[in-house]
Protein backbone atom coordinates (compact mmCIF):
# COMPACT_ATOMS: atom_id res chain seq x y z
CA UNK A 1 0.00 0.00 0.00
CA UNK A 2 3.17 2.69 1.05
CA UNK A 3 4.60 1.36 -2.48
CA UNK A 4 1.56 2.36 -3.94
CA UNK A 5 0.94 5.54 -2.66
CA UNK A 6 5.09 6.62 -3.29
CA UNK A 7 4.48 5.46 -6.66
CA UNK A 8 1.20 7.75 -7.36
CA UNK A 9 3.05 10.64 -5.50
CA UNK A 10 6.38 9.95 -7.87
CA UNK A 11 3.50 9.60 -10.73
CA UNK A 12 1.86 13.01 -9.64
CA UNK A 13 5.16 14.88 -9.35
CA UNK A 14 6.45 14.01 -12.50
CA UNK A 15 3.34 15.08 -14.43
CA UNK A 16 3.65 17.99 -12.27
CA UNK A 17 6.93 19.03 -13.17
CA UNK A 18 6.14 18.53 -16.71
CA UNK A 19 3.33 20.60 -16.46
CA UNK A 20 5.07 23.65 -15.01
CA UNK A 21 8.37 23.06 -17.36
CA UNK A 22 6.40 23.23 -20.63
CA UNK A 23 4.19 26.52 -18.69
CA UNK A 24 7.65 28.01 -18.17
CA UNK A 25 9.17 27.15 -21.44
CA UNK A 26 6.24 28.48 -23.41
CA UNK A 27 5.86 31.88 -21.45
CA UNK A 28 9.87 31.87 -21.80
CA UNK A 29 9.14 31.59 -25.70
CA UNK A 30 11.18 28.85 -26.13
CA UNK A 31 8.67 26.94 -28.02
CA UNK A 32 9.23 26.64 -31.69
CA UNK A 33 6.09 28.13 -33.82
CA UNK A 34 6.89 25.27 -36.40
CA UNK A 35 6.21 22.75 -33.71
CA UNK A 36 3.43 24.11 -32.45
CA UNK A 37 1.36 24.44 -35.79
CA UNK A 38 2.22 20.87 -36.09
CA UNK A 39 0.79 19.63 -33.28
CA UNK A 40 -2.53 21.86 -33.75
CA UNK A 41 -2.92 20.11 -37.27
CA UNK A 42 -2.31 16.57 -35.56
CA UNK A 43 -4.43 17.32 -32.73
CA UNK A 44 -7.14 19.87 -33.63
CA UNK A 45 -7.62 19.58 -37.35
CA UNK A 46 -6.98 15.90 -37.92
CA UNK A 47 -9.49 15.56 -34.84
CA UNK A 48 -12.37 17.07 -36.72
CA UNK A 49 -14.56 13.77 -38.41
CA UNK A 50 -13.96 11.83 -35.53
CA UNK A 51 -15.70 14.78 -33.29
CA UNK A 52 -18.30 15.52 -36.15
CA UNK A 53 -19.34 11.91 -36.01
CA UNK A 54 -19.30 11.60 -32.04
CA UNK A 55 -21.01 14.99 -32.15
CA UNK A 56 -23.85 14.22 -34.27
CA UNK A 57 -24.49 11.27 -32.86
CA UNK A 58 -24.92 11.96 -29.55
CA UNK A 59 -26.97 15.19 -30.53
CA UNK A 60 -29.20 12.63 -32.54
CA UNK A 61 -29.25 9.78 -29.53
CA UNK A 62 -30.00 12.20 -26.65
CA UNK A 63 -32.40 14.60 -28.09
CA UNK A 64 -34.62 11.23 -29.00
CA UNK A 65 -33.71 9.51 -25.50
CA UNK A 66 -35.06 13.43 -24.17
CA UNK A 67 -37.85 14.03 -26.21
CA UNK A 68 -39.38 10.60 -25.91
CA UNK A 69 -38.73 10.25 -22.00
CA UNK A 70 -40.53 14.23 -21.61
CA UNK A 71 -43.43 13.30 -23.68
CA UNK A 72 -44.79 10.71 -21.37
CA UNK A 73 -44.95 14.21 -19.04
CA UNK A 74 -45.61 16.60 -21.71
CA UNK A 75 -42.08 17.93 -21.45
CA UNK A 76 -41.43 18.00 -25.27
CA UNK A 77 -41.07 22.33 -25.08
CA UNK A 78 -38.27 21.45 -22.67
CA UNK A 79 -36.02 19.36 -25.33
CA UNK A 80 -33.82 22.18 -26.64
CA UNK A 81 -33.57 23.89 -22.74
CA UNK A 82 -32.24 20.80 -21.82
CA UNK A 83 -30.40 20.08 -24.77
CA UNK A 84 -28.41 22.95 -24.75
CA UNK A 85 -27.51 23.19 -21.06
CA UNK A 86 -26.24 19.67 -21.12
CA UNK A 87 -24.63 20.28 -24.46
CA UNK A 88 -22.89 23.16 -23.30
CA UNK A 89 -22.08 22.29 -19.64
CA UNK A 90 -21.19 18.48 -20.05
CA UNK A 91 -21.39 16.54 -23.22
CA UNK A 92 -19.57 18.68 -25.45
CA UNK A 93 -16.28 19.08 -23.29
CA UNK A 94 -16.97 15.49 -21.55
CA UNK A 95 -17.17 13.21 -24.89
CA UNK A 96 -14.22 16.05 -26.77
CA UNK A 97 -12.10 15.12 -24.32
CA UNK A 98 -12.84 11.36 -24.11
CA UNK A 99 -12.91 11.02 -28.13
CA UNK A 100 -9.72 12.92 -27.82
CA UNK A 101 -7.92 10.71 -24.99
CA UNK A 102 -8.39 7.84 -27.09
CA UNK A 103 -7.10 9.31 -30.26
CA UNK A 104 -4.37 12.31 -29.29
CA UNK A 105 -3.64 10.44 -25.80
CA UNK A 106 -2.73 7.39 -27.54
CA UNK A 107 -0.96 8.85 -30.61
CA UNK A 108 1.00 10.93 -28.01
CA UNK A 109 2.22 7.92 -26.02
CA UNK A 110 2.90 5.87 -28.79
CA UNK A 111 4.83 8.43 -30.07
CA UNK A 112 7.12 9.49 -27.62
CA UNK A 113 7.06 5.93 -26.45
CA UNK A 114 8.42 5.09 -29.66
CA UNK A 115 10.59 7.96 -29.77
CA UNK A 116 12.20 6.45 -26.17
CA UNK A 117 12.84 2.76 -27.04
CA UNK A 118 14.86 4.03 -30.22
CA UNK A 119 16.92 6.21 -28.20
CA UNK A 120 15.34 9.34 -30.07
CA UNK A 121 14.95 11.05 -26.93
CA UNK A 122 18.36 10.17 -25.68
CA UNK A 123 19.41 11.74 -28.78
CA UNK A 124 18.08 15.10 -28.38
CA UNK A 125 19.43 15.71 -25.21
CA UNK A 126 22.69 14.73 -26.43
CA UNK A 127 22.34 17.37 -29.01
CA UNK A 128 21.78 20.08 -26.29
CA UNK A 129 18.24 20.00 -26.68
CA UNK A 130 15.45 19.67 -24.04
CA UNK A 131 12.51 17.31 -24.69
CA UNK A 132 10.36 19.34 -22.84
CA UNK A 133 10.73 22.41 -25.23
CA UNK A 134 10.94 20.01 -28.10
CA UNK A 135 8.50 17.33 -27.01
CA UNK A 136 5.98 17.92 -24.30
CA UNK A 137 5.17 22.26 -24.41
CA UNK A 138 4.09 21.94 -28.01
CA UNK A 139 1.60 19.00 -27.64
CA UNK A 140 0.09 20.94 -24.42
CA UNK A 141 -0.21 24.15 -26.21
CA UNK A 142 -1.30 22.15 -29.01
CA UNK A 143 -3.44 20.78 -26.18
CA UNK A 144 -5.30 23.85 -24.79
CA UNK A 145 -5.47 25.44 -28.08
CA UNK A 146 -6.91 22.76 -29.70
CA UNK A 147 -9.28 21.55 -27.07
CA UNK A 148 -11.78 24.54 -26.54
CA UNK A 149 -12.06 24.94 -30.40
CA UNK A 150 -13.53 21.08 -30.82
CA UNK A 151 -15.55 21.76 -27.97
CA UNK A 152 -17.13 24.32 -29.50
CA UNK A 153 -17.66 22.73 -32.40
CA UNK A 154 -19.05 19.95 -30.99
CA UNK A 155 -21.31 21.96 -29.00
CA UNK A 156 -22.96 23.68 -31.83
CA UNK A 157 -22.87 19.74 -34.33
CA UNK A 158 -24.75 18.26 -31.06
CA UNK A 159 -27.10 21.17 -31.12
CA UNK A 160 -28.05 21.03 -35.18
CA UNK A 161 -28.18 17.20 -34.90
CA UNK A 162 -30.42 17.85 -31.82
CA UNK A 163 -32.78 20.01 -33.74
CA UNK A 164 -32.83 18.24 -36.68
CA UNK A 165 -34.06 15.23 -34.98
CA UNK A 166 -36.14 17.39 -32.74
CA UNK A 167 -37.83 18.27 -36.06
CA UNK A 168 -38.03 15.32 -37.62
CA UNK A 169 -38.81 12.99 -34.70
CA UNK A 170 -40.55 15.21 -32.30
CA UNK A 171 -41.95 17.63 -34.47
CA UNK A 172 -40.60 20.94 -32.80
CA UNK A 173 -39.94 24.08 -34.96
CA UNK A 174 -36.31 24.72 -35.79
CA UNK A 175 -36.95 28.34 -34.87
CA UNK A 176 -38.65 27.96 -31.43
CA UNK A 177 -35.40 25.20 -31.10
CA UNK A 178 -33.11 27.87 -31.65
CA UNK A 179 -34.97 30.69 -29.59
CA UNK A 180 -34.89 28.46 -26.67
CA UNK A 181 -30.93 27.86 -27.15
CA UNK A 182 -30.47 31.27 -27.25
CA UNK A 183 -32.85 32.38 -24.28
CA UNK A 184 -31.37 29.39 -22.62
CA UNK A 185 -27.43 29.48 -22.80
CA UNK A 186 -25.95 32.32 -20.54
CA UNK A 187 -21.83 33.09 -20.95
CA UNK A 188 -21.83 31.54 -17.57
CA UNK A 189 -23.17 28.32 -18.87
CA UNK A 190 -21.01 28.56 -22.11
CA UNK A 191 -17.71 29.66 -20.14
CA UNK A 192 -18.18 26.50 -17.97
CA UNK A 193 -17.92 24.10 -20.46
CA UNK A 194 -14.88 26.29 -22.39
CA UNK A 195 -13.08 26.38 -18.84
CA UNK A 196 -13.73 22.35 -18.20
CA UNK A 197 -11.73 21.88 -21.80
CA UNK A 198 -8.56 23.30 -20.56
CA UNK A 199 -8.90 21.03 -17.81
CA UNK A 200 -9.38 18.02 -19.79
CA UNK A 201 -7.00 19.45 -22.15
CA UNK A 202 -4.06 18.69 -19.13
CA UNK A 203 -5.43 15.55 -18.30
CA UNK A 204 -4.95 14.16 -21.57
CA UNK A 205 -1.57 15.67 -22.74
CA UNK A 206 0.23 15.24 -19.97
CA UNK A 207 0.11 11.59 -19.03
CA UNK A 208 -0.03 10.24 -22.14
CA UNK A 209 3.80 12.23 -22.22
CA UNK A 210 4.81 11.20 -19.34
CA UNK A 211 3.69 7.18 -19.74
CA UNK A 212 5.71 8.13 -23.29
CA UNK A 213 8.57 9.27 -21.66
CA UNK A 214 9.08 6.04 -19.21
CA UNK A 215 8.28 3.22 -21.36
CA UNK A 216 10.32 0.60 -20.17
CA UNK A 217 10.24 -2.80 -21.93
CA UNK A 218 10.85 -2.07 -25.80
CA UNK A 219 7.63 -1.94 -28.21
CA UNK A 220 5.97 -4.56 -25.84
CA UNK A 221 6.28 -1.29 -23.21
CA UNK A 222 4.98 0.95 -26.30
CA UNK A 223 1.55 -0.44 -25.77
CA UNK A 224 1.38 -0.57 -21.93
CA UNK A 225 2.02 2.98 -22.15
CA UNK A 226 -0.49 3.93 -25.11
CA UNK A 227 -2.71 1.65 -22.73
CA UNK A 228 -2.44 3.36 -19.89
CA UNK A 229 -2.26 7.08 -20.90
CA UNK A 230 -5.33 6.75 -22.34
CA UNK A 231 -6.98 5.34 -19.19
CA UNK A 232 -5.48 7.66 -17.40
CA UNK A 233 -6.59 10.44 -19.48
CA UNK A 234 -10.38 9.04 -19.22
CA UNK A 235 -10.72 8.45 -16.00
CA UNK A 236 -9.13 11.75 -15.22
CA UNK A 237 -11.37 13.49 -17.29
CA UNK A 238 -14.47 11.73 -15.08
CA UNK A 239 -12.64 12.86 -11.76
CA UNK A 240 -11.85 16.39 -12.62
CA UNK A 241 -15.20 17.13 -13.98
CA UNK A 242 -17.04 16.32 -10.92
CA UNK A 243 -14.64 19.02 -9.24
CA UNK A 244 -14.72 21.32 -11.81
CA UNK A 245 -18.73 21.42 -11.79
CA UNK A 246 -18.87 21.38 -7.53
CA UNK A 247 -16.42 24.49 -7.97
CA UNK A 248 -19.18 26.05 -10.77
CA UNK A 249 -21.90 25.49 -8.67
CA UNK A 250 -19.81 26.66 -5.24
CA UNK A 251 -19.22 30.11 -7.21
CA UNK A 252 -22.55 30.22 -8.70
CA UNK A 253 -23.99 29.92 -4.93
CA UNK A 254 -21.01 32.77 -3.82
CA UNK A 255 -22.34 35.24 -6.68
CA UNK A 256 -26.03 34.76 -6.39
CA UNK A 257 -25.22 35.07 -1.73
CA UNK B 1 49.47 18.63 -20.97
CA UNK B 2 46.16 18.40 -19.17
CA UNK B 3 43.49 15.65 -19.83
CA UNK B 4 40.65 17.04 -21.45
CA UNK B 5 38.54 14.25 -19.88
CA UNK B 6 38.81 13.37 -16.66
CA UNK B 7 36.67 10.03 -15.17
CA UNK B 8 37.63 9.57 -11.95
CA UNK B 9 36.61 6.73 -9.23
CA UNK B 10 33.35 6.19 -11.12
CA UNK B 11 31.18 3.78 -9.38
CA UNK B 12 27.48 3.18 -11.12
CA UNK B 13 24.81 0.18 -9.99
CA UNK B 14 21.31 -0.27 -11.68
CA UNK B 15 19.37 -2.00 -8.73
CA UNK B 16 20.88 -4.51 -6.77
CA UNK B 17 23.48 -4.86 -9.95
CA UNK B 18 26.94 -3.03 -9.81
CA UNK B 19 28.14 -2.11 -13.20
CA UNK B 20 31.47 -0.09 -11.99
CA UNK B 21 33.03 -0.05 -9.33
CA UNK B 22 35.71 3.16 -9.52
CA UNK B 23 36.43 3.32 -13.17
CA UNK B 24 38.82 5.47 -13.51
CA UNK B 25 40.66 6.88 -17.12
CA UNK B 26 41.62 10.22 -18.82
CA UNK B 27 42.48 11.39 -22.38
CA UNK B 28 43.96 14.63 -23.70
CA UNK B 29 43.14 16.53 -26.35
CA UNK B 30 43.34 15.07 -29.90
CA UNK B 31 43.42 11.51 -28.32
CA UNK B 32 41.49 9.00 -29.62
CA UNK B 33 40.96 6.48 -26.43
CA UNK B 34 39.59 2.87 -27.27
CA UNK B 35 37.19 1.67 -24.32
CA UNK B 36 36.82 -2.18 -24.82
CA UNK B 37 35.13 -4.93 -23.13
CA UNK B 38 32.29 -7.74 -22.80
CA UNK B 39 28.99 -7.43 -23.21
CA UNK B 40 27.51 -6.00 -20.10
CA UNK B 41 30.76 -4.86 -18.53
CA UNK B 42 28.86 -0.83 -18.74
CA UNK B 43 31.12 0.29 -21.92
CA UNK B 44 27.78 2.54 -22.99
CA UNK B 45 26.94 3.04 -19.47
CA UNK B 46 30.20 4.96 -18.61
CA UNK B 47 29.69 6.93 -22.22
CA UNK B 48 26.57 8.19 -21.04
CA UNK B 49 27.63 9.63 -18.47
CA UNK B 50 30.02 11.56 -20.08
CA UNK B 51 27.17 13.82 -21.35
CA UNK B 52 25.04 13.04 -18.41
CA UNK B 53 22.90 10.79 -19.89
CA UNK B 54 23.87 8.49 -16.95
CA UNK B 55 23.99 9.91 -13.04
CA UNK B 56 26.93 8.12 -11.19
CA UNK B 57 26.26 6.91 -8.03
CA UNK B 58 29.98 8.42 -7.04
CA UNK B 59 32.86 9.49 -8.54
CA UNK B 60 33.63 12.26 -10.60
CA UNK B 61 33.78 13.45 -14.24
CA UNK B 62 36.14 16.41 -15.54
CA UNK B 63 35.87 17.90 -18.88
CA UNK B 64 38.73 20.52 -19.42
CA UNK B 65 39.52 20.87 -15.55
CA UNK B 66 35.63 21.85 -14.82
CA UNK B 67 33.63 19.22 -12.74
CA UNK B 68 30.62 17.99 -14.47
CA UNK B 69 29.49 16.47 -11.52
CA UNK B 70 26.34 17.97 -10.05
CA UNK B 71 25.11 20.25 -13.53
CA UNK B 72 21.51 20.96 -13.92
CA UNK B 73 20.01 19.67 -17.03
CA UNK B 74 20.64 23.33 -18.49
CA UNK B 75 23.95 23.35 -18.16
CA UNK B 76 24.17 19.92 -18.93
CA UNK B 77 23.04 20.88 -22.80
CA UNK B 78 26.13 23.68 -23.08
CA UNK B 79 28.23 20.75 -22.13
CA UNK B 80 26.65 18.33 -25.14
CA UNK B 81 27.39 20.85 -27.57
CA UNK B 82 31.12 20.35 -27.43
CA UNK B 83 31.10 16.90 -26.42
CA UNK B 84 29.03 14.74 -29.06
CA UNK B 85 27.55 11.29 -29.00
CA UNK B 86 27.34 8.81 -31.70
CA UNK B 87 24.66 6.22 -31.48
CA UNK B 88 25.22 2.69 -32.08
CA UNK B 89 21.94 2.78 -34.04
CA UNK B 90 22.10 5.94 -35.03
CA UNK B 91 19.06 7.32 -33.02
CA UNK B 92 18.12 9.14 -35.74
CA UNK B 93 14.61 11.70 -36.20
CA UNK B 94 12.32 9.01 -37.54
CA UNK B 95 9.52 12.01 -38.82
CA UNK B 96 12.72 14.18 -39.97
CA UNK B 97 14.65 13.85 -43.34
CA UNK B 98 18.46 13.00 -43.76
CA UNK B 99 18.44 16.25 -44.60
CA UNK B 100 16.53 17.76 -41.59
CA UNK B 101 18.03 15.51 -38.81
CA UNK B 102 21.55 17.13 -39.92
CA UNK B 103 19.98 20.81 -39.88
CA UNK B 104 18.39 19.91 -36.48
CA UNK B 105 21.84 21.13 -34.43
CA UNK B 106 22.41 24.08 -36.76
CA UNK B 107 19.18 25.25 -36.64
CA UNK B 108 18.58 24.93 -32.70
CA UNK B 109 21.90 26.16 -31.69
CA UNK B 110 23.51 28.33 -34.49
CA UNK B 111 22.37 31.47 -36.72
CA UNK B 112 23.66 29.92 -39.86
CA UNK B 113 21.25 31.28 -42.73
CA UNK B 114 19.44 28.42 -44.72
CA UNK B 115 22.26 28.59 -47.63
CA UNK B 116 24.99 28.29 -45.12
CA UNK B 117 23.05 25.06 -43.12
CA UNK B 118 22.68 23.49 -46.65
CA UNK B 119 26.71 23.51 -47.79
CA UNK B 120 27.46 22.36 -44.94
CA UNK B 121 25.33 19.22 -45.42
CA UNK B 122 26.00 19.05 -48.81
CA UNK B 123 30.02 18.95 -47.49
CA UNK B 124 29.41 16.34 -44.92
CA UNK B 125 27.34 13.76 -46.63
CA UNK B 126 29.55 13.96 -49.61
CA UNK B 127 32.69 13.22 -47.06
CA UNK B 128 30.31 10.35 -45.81
CA UNK B 129 29.57 8.66 -49.46
CA UNK B 130 25.89 9.44 -49.22
CA UNK B 131 25.40 12.67 -51.72
CA UNK B 132 22.10 11.04 -52.40
CA UNK B 133 20.46 10.58 -48.97
CA UNK B 134 19.46 13.86 -47.88
CA UNK B 135 16.07 13.64 -49.05
CA UNK B 136 15.88 10.49 -47.49
CA UNK B 137 13.82 9.12 -44.77
CA UNK B 138 15.52 6.92 -41.67
CA UNK B 139 13.21 3.93 -43.03
CA UNK B 140 14.39 3.92 -46.45
CA UNK B 141 18.55 3.96 -45.00
CA UNK B 142 19.89 0.43 -44.56
CA UNK B 143 21.62 0.13 -40.69
CA UNK B 144 25.18 1.33 -42.33
CA UNK B 145 23.24 4.61 -43.84
CA UNK B 146 21.66 4.99 -41.02
CA UNK B 147 24.39 5.02 -38.46
CA UNK B 148 26.83 7.40 -40.88
CA UNK B 149 24.10 9.59 -40.89
CA UNK B 150 23.88 9.78 -37.36
CA UNK B 151 27.60 10.41 -37.12
CA UNK B 152 27.02 13.22 -39.25
CA UNK B 153 24.65 14.62 -37.29
CA UNK B 154 26.90 14.68 -34.47
CA UNK B 155 29.72 16.41 -35.86
CA UNK B 156 27.24 19.44 -37.19
CA UNK B 157 28.31 22.01 -34.09
CA UNK B 158 31.92 20.58 -34.98
CA UNK B 159 32.40 19.61 -31.25
CA UNK B 160 35.73 19.13 -29.12
CA UNK B 161 35.31 15.35 -28.33
CA UNK B 162 33.05 12.80 -29.95
CA UNK B 163 32.28 9.70 -28.25
CA UNK B 164 31.71 6.74 -30.28
CA UNK B 165 29.26 3.96 -29.32
CA UNK B 166 30.27 0.77 -31.28
CA UNK B 167 29.79 2.54 -34.68
CA UNK B 168 31.31 -0.55 -36.27
CA UNK B 169 28.79 -2.90 -35.05
CA UNK B 170 26.89 -5.22 -37.01
CA UNK B 171 28.49 -3.41 -40.30
CA UNK B 172 29.64 -4.84 -43.53
CA UNK B 173 33.57 -4.66 -44.55
CA UNK B 174 32.87 -1.31 -46.39
CA UNK B 175 30.79 0.25 -44.05
CA UNK B 176 33.59 -0.40 -41.75
CA UNK B 177 36.08 1.43 -43.45
CA UNK B 178 34.24 3.98 -44.38
CA UNK B 179 33.42 4.86 -40.44
CA UNK B 180 37.24 4.04 -39.82
CA UNK B 181 37.86 6.50 -42.34
CA UNK B 182 36.19 9.06 -40.83
CA UNK B 183 37.18 9.19 -37.57
CA UNK B 184 41.00 8.74 -38.43
CA UNK B 185 40.12 11.97 -40.24
CA UNK B 186 38.45 13.41 -37.45
CA UNK B 187 41.44 12.33 -36.23
CA UNK B 188 44.07 14.16 -38.01
CA UNK B 189 41.55 17.06 -37.45
CA UNK B 190 42.51 17.45 -33.98
CA UNK B 191 39.03 15.91 -32.98
CA UNK B 192 39.20 14.04 -29.36
CA UNK B 193 37.35 10.97 -29.67
CA UNK B 194 36.70 7.69 -27.07
CA UNK B 195 35.80 4.48 -29.42
CA UNK B 196 33.76 1.61 -27.52
CA UNK B 197 34.01 -1.22 -29.24
CA UNK B 198 34.08 -5.25 -29.58
CA UNK B 199 35.48 -4.95 -32.87
CA UNK B 200 39.63 -5.25 -32.07
CA UNK B 201 40.51 -4.40 -35.64
CA UNK B 202 38.81 -0.86 -36.09
CA UNK B 203 40.34 0.07 -32.31
CA UNK B 204 43.95 -0.96 -32.96
CA UNK B 205 43.59 1.07 -36.32
CA UNK B 206 41.72 3.82 -35.14
CA UNK B 207 43.07 3.97 -31.46
CA UNK B 208 46.09 5.70 -29.91
CA UNK B 209 45.43 4.02 -26.59
CA UNK B 210 42.89 0.73 -25.41
CA UNK B 211 41.66 0.62 -22.15
CA UNK B 212 40.25 -2.63 -20.72
CA UNK B 213 36.67 -3.14 -18.58
CA UNK B 214 37.25 -5.92 -16.96
CA UNK B 215 35.65 -6.78 -13.20
CA UNK B 216 33.68 -3.56 -12.91
CA UNK B 217 36.89 -1.08 -13.98
CA UNK B 218 39.95 -0.67 -16.01
CA UNK B 219 42.41 -3.34 -15.59
CA UNK B 220 44.39 -3.39 -18.22
CA UNK B 221 45.69 -0.27 -20.22
CA UNK B 222 47.96 -0.64 -23.61
CA UNK B 223 49.22 1.88 -26.26
CA UNK B 224 48.96 1.45 -30.08
CA UNK B 225 52.40 0.32 -30.35
CA UNK B 226 51.80 -2.15 -27.38
CA UNK B 227 49.25 -4.23 -28.87
CA UNK B 228 51.59 -5.16 -31.70
CA UNK B 229 52.42 -7.82 -29.57
CA UNK B 230 49.72 -10.76 -30.10
CA UNK B 231 50.85 -11.62 -26.69
CA UNK B 232 49.27 -8.61 -25.17
CA UNK B 233 46.45 -9.41 -22.47
CA UNK B 234 43.81 -7.09 -24.32
CA UNK B 235 44.46 -8.87 -27.50
CA UNK B 236 44.44 -12.60 -25.93
CA UNK B 237 40.88 -11.21 -24.36
CA UNK B 238 39.29 -9.49 -27.31
CA UNK B 239 40.45 -13.26 -29.17
CA UNK B 240 39.17 -15.02 -26.26
CA UNK B 241 42.28 -16.55 -25.56
CA UNK B 242 43.06 -15.80 -22.25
Amino acid sequence: MLKRTLSFLDILGECSYLFFESLKKSFQGKVQSHLILDQIKEVGINSLPLIAITALSSGFVMTLQFGLGLEKFGGKPYVPKVMSLAVFMELSPVFTALMCAARVGAGIASEVGSMKVTQQIDALRALGCSPIEEIVAPRLIACLVSFPILTLITSFLALFASCVVGYTELGLDPLFFYQKIITTVALREFTSGFFKSYIFAICVCIPACYYGFNVKEGTKGVGKATTVAVVTGSVLIFVTDYFVTKLYWMFEAWRQF
Amino acid sequence: MAPILEVEAFYKSFGNKSIHEGTTFSLSKGECLGLLGGSGTGKSVVLRALIGLETPDSGSIKFKGDSLDDLSEEEWFEVRKQIAYVFQNGALFDSLSVYENLAFPLRRHTEFSEEEIQKRIRKILGELDLPHAENLFPAELSGGMQKRVGLARSLMLEPEVVLFDEPTAGLDPKNTIVIQDTILKLKKLGYTSVFVTHDMASATRICDRIVLLQNKKIEIEASHDELKDKNHPIIKFMTGDN
